[in-house]
């Protein structure tokens, strides 16, 4: 499943993939995966885009209830 | 053990450690190399793949050598056809899934280090060529043929390298 709120709120911050793949460690491609729901994060990976986004791990990664 | 198979004996190992210093030297110069969890994912992948391609190469060669009695190459060049073969498995499955590269790498030494490695097998193959020396045997393919085979199995990595590069390009995020 696509992760929209986590493209958003990169967005917000006027950053690219590749500023958010740099700033947490990992290529773009991985963040593109991510985005596009091809792959899922470790919790680590999670808990580190959401300090550099500033977001919390429900805003960017809960599930929506359908 | 005539002398070019002394020869080969010799030169091979000289040959394979000049390429892993080579190798080495362009990791070191490339800076640290390291893949993120994604990638590592995928090159496990990817290795199961290689694996099973060989050991499936493996059986099948032997199922044809013993139960059909059909052989294509001596023991040496079947052995390197499926070590080829595994390679250009792990190498083609890493460039598809973005994990041959790490994300600190620079890409443009690989493609030329590829290049180099396929112009200088064509190179040897159209020497011997040249030379009349037969890479066939007694109807099986002989050790002189590992150059092309080695270009057999590299032109797809380098190929299939240059096509996801301009998939990239094309399809590189609009922001």
């Amino acid at each position: 499943m696509k992760n929209l709120r986590l493209k958003a709120a990169r967005a917000a911050l006027d950053m690219s993939q590749q500023d958010l793949a740099e700033a947490v460690g990992v290529s773009r491609q991985t963040i593109n995966a991510i985005e596009k729901g091809d792959y899922n994060p470790t919790i680590r990976l999670c808990i580190a885009i959401c300090r550099v986004l500033g977001k919390t791990l429900d805003e960017l990664f809960w599930e929506e209830e359908a | 053990m005539s002398f070019d198979h002394l020869l080969v004996i010799l030169l091979f190992p000289v040959a394979i450690a000049f390429g892993v210093a080579f190798f080495l030297l362009l990791r070191r110069r490339a800076s640290y190399r390291e893949y993120d969890e994604r990638q590592r994912l995928a090159r496990g992948k990817a290795y199961q793949a290689a694996f099973w391609t060989l050991a499936a190469y493996s059986l099948f060669s032997a199922l044809m050598n013993d139960v059909a009695d059909i052989q294509w190459a001596d023991v040496t060049t079947g052995t390197f056809m499926g070590l080829f073969l595994a390679i250009a498995v792990f190498a083609i499955i890493c460039i598809i899934t973005d994990s041959f590269f790490s994300f600190k790498d620079r890409p443009s030494p690989y493609f030329t280090l590829l290049l180099i490695i396929i112009v200088a097998n064509l190179l040897i193959f159209f020497l011997n060529l040249a030379d009349g020396t037969p890479m066939v045997t007694d109807g099986l393919l002989n050790i002189h043929s590992l150059n092309v085979l080695a270009v057999a199995a590299f032109i797809p990595i380098y190929a299939t390298l240059v096509a996801k590069h301009l998939y990239d390009k094309k399809h590189a995020e609009t922001e």
